[in-house]
């Protein structure tokens, strides 16, 4: 290598270090440039919450729940300004979903959408919540709230669509299963769900058509080649539903649908 | 008097068997050709939200807000089909 080359890369590599050093690291909340007290105060708040946020999230990654309420407990009795609150509120109503306390995690989530209105995921969980906990009329309006958040989304059609067929209303059942259907024809739970709305309807035809196309796009979907068996018959192909309850035997995991399958089986001998 | 009346007595109790076990007989089809449409329950409920950070639900960068607005099933985290 010519001499003239070697200087200036050697110089080169002994500002390297220099640079490394140069380099500086933000602070998650500004630096106190105040003596005066409630300033103070204020910044120390600020960092509180940052860090409880911080370590509560951490806990909820590794499903420590009971820690990562406490957290989140903390932060609210700090009170911070918006998005931070409705935000504590939502990952607290995680937490308490996960350790048991499905009641208040509901009124968490209540509490973050009066908070913030448009807060889809905050209603979006407590329509879930509300169906895990089989309270018909709180999953209804809770999805009909999600619904007016987020018109056109899939979550929304899905949880509207699930209330109402729980809730034994059919055409709003209908109504929003055929409407997440076209807006993804490739999902065969909705095709499904759809097709127990027809059968429930006395819609024979329209639920046997429904159910072909949920074991078409997934044919291991063993509880949807069950309910095709039952429609089958409905229809008085006993012989095709046949068909459908050894290949359910063949493919439930579930014992109880294992169970169902094999007497509704063994009554068409 | 008594006598005259066994007859009929039998008649009646093998009437009373017969329609019994025509009963049990359409009970058992009708379990067959139309079983209690309760057995067929819905899907799952959709499972909840990811966590969201401080920063809150605001921008395309929120996981959970962004699911929860999905128009796609897949991306909206809905549940998948049972076995």
């Amino acid at each position: 290598m010519p001499r003239a080359l070697l200087v200036p890369l050697v110089l080169l590599l002994g500002l390297l270090p220099l640079a490394a050093q140069a380099q500086t690291y933000g602070l998650p909340t500004p630096q106190p440039r105040s003596t005066d007290p409630a300033a103070l105060r204020r910044v120390a708040r600020e960092r509180e919450v940052h860090e409880r946020f911080r370590r509560g999230l951490d806990a909820e990654a590794s499903g420590a729940w009971e820690a990562a309420a406490a957290e989140f407990r903390r932060v609210l009795a700090l009170d911070p300004p918006e998005p931070k609150g409705s935000t504590a509120r939502y990952d607290l109503a995680l937490a308490l979903a996960h350790t048991g306390h499905r009641a208040e995690a509901m009124d968490q989530l209540d509490e973050a959408l009066r908070r913030d209105p448009g807060f889809a995921a905050a209603a979006a969980n407590l329509t879930s919540l509300a169906l895990e906990a089989g309270d018909v009329p709180r999953a209804r309006a809770a999805a009909d709230r999600f619904a007016r958040i987020a018109p056109d989304a899939a979550r929304a059609r899905y949880a509207r669509g699930l209330a109402a067929l729980r809730g034994g209303d059919l055409g709003v059942a209908r109504s929003e299963f055929g409407a997440l259907l076209g807006s993804d024809p490739s999902y065969a739970v909705a095709h499904y769900d759809l097709g127990l709305v027809e059968l429930r309807s006395g819609n024979v035809e329209a639920a046997t058509a429904e159910l072909r196309r949920a074991v078409a796009l997934a044919p291991g979907y063993a509880r949807a080649r069950f309910a095709l068996a039952e429609a089958l018959i409905r229809g008085g192909r006993r012989d095709d539903a046949a068909r459908e309850l050894d290949r359910t035997l063949a493919d439930a995991a579930d014992p109880t649908l294992r169970s169902l399958a094999s007497a509704l089986r063994a009554g068409l001998r | 008097m008594i006598r005259a009346r066994v007859p009929w007595l039998a008649a009646f109790a093998a009437l009373l068997t017969m329609l019994s076990a025509g009963g049990v007989v359409l009970a058992a089809t009708t379990g067959v050709l139309g079983s209690d449409l309760n057995a067929l329950v819905p899907s799952a409920p959709p499972a909840l939200l990811a966590p969201i950070s401080e920063d809150g639900r605001v921008g395309w960068t929120c996981e959970a807000e962004r699911a929860a607005r999905a128009r796609s099933a897949r991306e909206a985290e809905l549940p998948g089909a049972e076995r």
